[in-house]
């Protein structure tokens, strides 16, 4: 076990030493000479050879990158030229809103997605059973942007129950309860599809389960029925969804920059689409790099959860 | 999304070939997926033959007319242009983009799959950890990294979703070829000479194949939602160019007056993606037994 661990935190290393390669090589492949871009058009060649020369742009390109990633590992992403702040402070502070709204979600969707699974599995081949798992297979077909626009034309444009931009209200609020009702939509819109996602994975996780010896020996046992569901069925069902919390997550991250659009919600998703429309490419860079990097460790807690939750793979 | 991690089914090609019309009455959800699907593509691809408006032809008087008024079969949007035409030719659009990046997606990934596995060892190693480097990106952030570097536009943003499809690919055929790699067969082609290209190319692909057509179809519907997307946040089709996704983007100013402009495409990908998804999970079922068995 401890030689897998070795090997999987030397893979974490590696895969992010790849990811920085390639933001590197990504933002070096936009066309024109960034000094040149940052001079303006009017600036004469000897200036924009003593810039190259301070950004160390006349260096050969591997040399930048390793000067560039040794400033990245000490905490320097660099400057937005849109905002003229530091980059990684910008970024930090903007990730602390996606955390919200896809923690919000993460929660709706797997207890929600839980419940119908195994209500589902419990009632197999009943008309719950086929009205949820249509439901299903509609939620895992609907675009979150779109279930955003339509919430916003229900709750907000229609019924006037929810507020549907930001995340505090701009006059007065700003304390919990404002927070919670500024997330209710966007958390419910990011959900959608993961909630239904889930609900199929634990079904056929719940019926594969359900046909194992150890199920029927508890029955056999003569043990209640709900406690068979929870002690046996349950628990041994709750590592088939713990393999897809890493999928999850990276769907959650991928899936916030849409419904922050939509909701104006102040987090790095929005900020990124920005940033690229603005071409601050700085701010690209820091803000892809970063969410990268916390996919790549939410992966690896994952990898680890599911050692420790599964006794078997301990010993393997 | 995770729906990609479903186990790949078993390769098993003889139960698909018999009876292929019996399953198809035998089930519903195949049936009404493939006409939902057929349906939506046929109309697309008659657009230019049918009586429509010109889709960019504006006309201010009419605009964000509602549904069946002024002539309107589904209203007009807020420059007057006709919902109906600009749907169909917007799905022309969007169509052929997922299924160019799923093209290109697939050769990409499928070779780089199908090396890996008939290889094994170093070959597998190095192209699985790269592979690995693709995966640490959330899909859309490296969608939007990539358009970020060649700028916004359809064929950028259709460049760049095929560049996040190889891995799915990737591992996808990978899977597949690890169960039929040590299989009789193809020790039988090695054994009559046959080159690896062509045990490749005339063994391995043949016997994966069926299994890869859920994977496409399973595919085609994330991509038609992956495009519509980065379209929706500007970053792929540019005016005048309309596909689903910048439709949705032009209603969602307009959706206190005239929310039917957002709504209506929409629908439309929620109806085509839905299609794809009941014929991918009754195509999975299908080649499944143990998986159908359980499910049915």
């Amino acid at each position: 076990m401890h030689r897998y661990l070795v090997q999987r935190l030397l893979l974490v290393v590696l895969v992010l030493l790849g990811v920085s390669l390639l933001v590197f090589i990504v933002t070096r492949l936009t066309p024109g000479d960034p000094a040149r871009v940052l001079l303006g058009p009017r600036a004469t060649e000897e200036q924009v050879a003593q810039l190259r020369t301070a950004y160390g742009l006349d260096q050969p390109l591997h040399m930048q990158y390793v000067t560039w990633l040794a400033r990245v590992v000490r905490g320097d992403l660099g400057e937005s030229i849109q905002l003229h702040r530091p980059v990684l402070g910008e970024v930090v502070e903007r990730f602390r809103g996606t955390l919200i709204l896809a923690v919000a979600a993460m929660i709706i969707s797997f207890t929600v997605g839980i419940v119908f699974g195994v209500a589902a599995a419990l009632r197999a081949n009943t008309a719950l059973d086929r009205a949820l798992m249509s439901l299903a297979l509609l939620g895992i077909s609907m675009p979150p942007f779109w279930v955003g626009l339509i919430l916003i034309i229900a709750f907000t444009l229609g019924l006037r129950w929810l507020p549907a931009t930001g995340m505090f209200s701009p006059t007065g609020g700003g304390d919990l309860q404002d927070l919670l009702v500024h997330l209710v939509l966007p958390a419910v819109s990011l959900a959608v599809v993961p909630l239904a996602v889930i609900a199929r994975l634990t079904r056929a996780n719940v019926l594969e389960v359900l046909n194992q010896l150890y199920v029927r020996t508890a029955r056999a046992k003569g043990l209640h029925s709900r406690t068979v569901v929870l002690r046996h069925v349950l628990r041994n069902t709750l590592i088939g969804t713990v393999t897809i919390l890493g999928l999850e997550t990276g769907w959650l991250l991928a899936g916030t920059v849409y419904i922050e659009t939509v909701f104006a919600w102040p987090g790095i998703g929005a900020m990124l689409v920005n940033a690229i429309l603005q071409r601050d490419y700085p701010l690209v860079q820091g803000g892809v790099l970063l969410v990268a990097a916390i996919y790549v460790l939410i992966n690896l807690s994952t990898d680890i959860l599911y050692l420790y939750l599964d006794p078997r793979l301990r010993h393997a | 999304m995770p729906e990609l991690a479903v186990a790949l089914p078993a390769p098993s090609r003889a139960p698909v070939a018999s009876s292929w019309r019996l399953r198809l009455l035998d089930r519903p959800l195949l049936s009404i997926g493939v006409a939902l699907v057929l349906l939506i593509v046929l109309l697309a691809l008659i657009a230019p033959l049918l009586p429509l408006r010109d889709p960019n032809v504006t006309a201010p008087a009419r605009r964000l007319s509602g549904a069946g008024v002024n002539g309107y079969v589904l209203g007009s949007d807020q420059l007057g242009r006709d919902l109906l035409s600009r749907l169909l030719w917007g799905a022309r659009v969007s169509i052929t983009v997922a299924l160019v990046a799923a093209g290109v997606a697939f050769v990409a990934g499928g070779s780089i799959g199908l090396l890996a596995g008939f290889y094994g060892g170093v070959v597998d190693n190095v192209l699985m950890r790269l592979i690995d480097i693709l995966m640490a990106f959330p899909y859309v952030l490296l969608a939007i990294a990539l358009v970020a570097a060649l700028g916004p536009g359809l064929l950028n943003a259709l460049i760049a979703i095929a560049v996040v499809n190889i891995s799915f690919y990737a591992r996808g055929v990978r899977a597949a070829v690890l169960v039929v790699r040590h299989m009789a067969f193809i020790e039988a082609a090695r054994a009559l000479g046959a080159r690896d290209v062509r045990i490749l190319l005339k063994e391995v692909l043949p016997s994966v194949a069926p299994p890869l057509l859920v994977f496409v179809t399973l595919n085609i519907g994330a991509l038609i939602v992956e495009t519509a997307g980065l379209s929706f946040i500007g970053l792929g089709a540019q005016p005048p160019t309309a596909d689903w996704g910048t439709m949705l983007a032009d209603g969602r100013q307009f959706m206190m007056t005239a929310p039917h402009v957002a709504a209506i495409p929409g629908l439309a990908v929620l109806a085509l993606v839905w299609g794809l998804n009941m014929v991918g999970d009754s195509l999975r079922d299908m080649l499944d037994p143990t998986l159908a068995h359980a499910t049915r």
